[in-house]
């Protein structure tokens, strides 16, 4: 006659079997969440890296355009291949058309930077008919180059508090 | 309430500070677009998208001067103008030549 112990352990023993088996898919699942989550960060890590390398790219180009901008006198005394107001103001236009997509894709707050640089670039005198050519030791010249590089700071500062 | 799309009512390149500078600056905005409706009390909203870029110079003769213009004060100018794109540092850049403007 089995006894009471003996079908105990029957169930013991099943219980063991299942608790083996399910953990052993939890592992398998769980594993499978976990790299895949792994792999998803890195990839928005490499995707935002990749948008932030090509929007310093860019800050760079307008930089130079605009410093040679100011270094150029207005009008017709203005060498024919040298930047130009268009150019500039249609290159800041897309720059920050698209650092503020990246705000909404990625949360990448650069907004007070944009605007100072964009300020730099096109205040002053920058339409005037008058300008005149520009000294390298200019403060318009520094105040250029000290907000592209505060936008490019910031732009880093972002990307290493979002992928610390 | 007015609604007014610089890029469809006024120009894709807007350019320039004062009407010197060019046949679609800043000052003409403002005179053309800004003023009547606002000194007879009605809401503008402005829609900033669709232009190929501003220069800063446009954007504060035109926001700025019709602040200085008409001497409103600040919450005059969240009564009457309201700037309007998808790039927040338009927004943030005009709202803060209208504050700086207001008596």
């Amino acid at each position: 006659m089995p006894s009471y112990s003996d079908s105990t352990f029957e169930w013991i023993k099943v219980g063991l079997q299942a608790v083996g088996y399910l953990g052993g898919w939890a592992l398998i699942v769980g594993g499978w969440v976990f790299t895949s989550r792994d792999s998803l960060k890195r990839e928005r890590r490499k995707e935002l890296r990749a948008r932030i390398d090509g929007f310093i790219e860019v800050i760079e180009e307008i930089e130079k355009n605009a410093l040679a901008y100011y270094k150029t006198p207005a009008g017709a005394d203005a060498p024919s291949d040298s930047p130009n107001q268009a150019w500039l103001v249609s290159a800041l236009g897309r720059l920050s058309r698209g650092l503020s997509r990246l705000k909404k894709a990625q949360n990448v707050n650069v907004v007070a930077q944009i605007v100072r640089f964009r300020q730099s670039v096109t205040s002053g005198d920058f339409d005037s008919k008058e300008r005149l050519a520009r000294k390298d030791t200019d403060p318009v010249l520094h105040k250029i180059s000290v907000s592209a590089l505060e936008l490019i700071e910031h732009l880093e500062s972002e990307y290493d508090r979002i992928h610390p | 309430m007015i609604m007014i799309s610089i890029a469809k009512d006024f120009s894709r390149f807007p350019a320039g500070r004062f009407f010197s500078d060019g046949p679609y600056s800043g000052e003409k905005f403002r005179e053309e677009f800004l003023i009547e409706p606002i000194k007879k009390g009605e809401e503008i909203v402005v829609d900033l998208d669709g232009v190929a870029g501003y220069g800063s110079s446009f954007l504060e003769e035109a926001f700025g001067g019709v602040v200085r213009k008409l001497k409103l004060a600040r919450a005059k100018v969240d009564e009457f103008i309201k700037v309007r794109s998808t790039d927040e540092s338009l927004v943030a850049e005009v709202t803060s030549y209208m504050y700086e403007a207001a008596a």
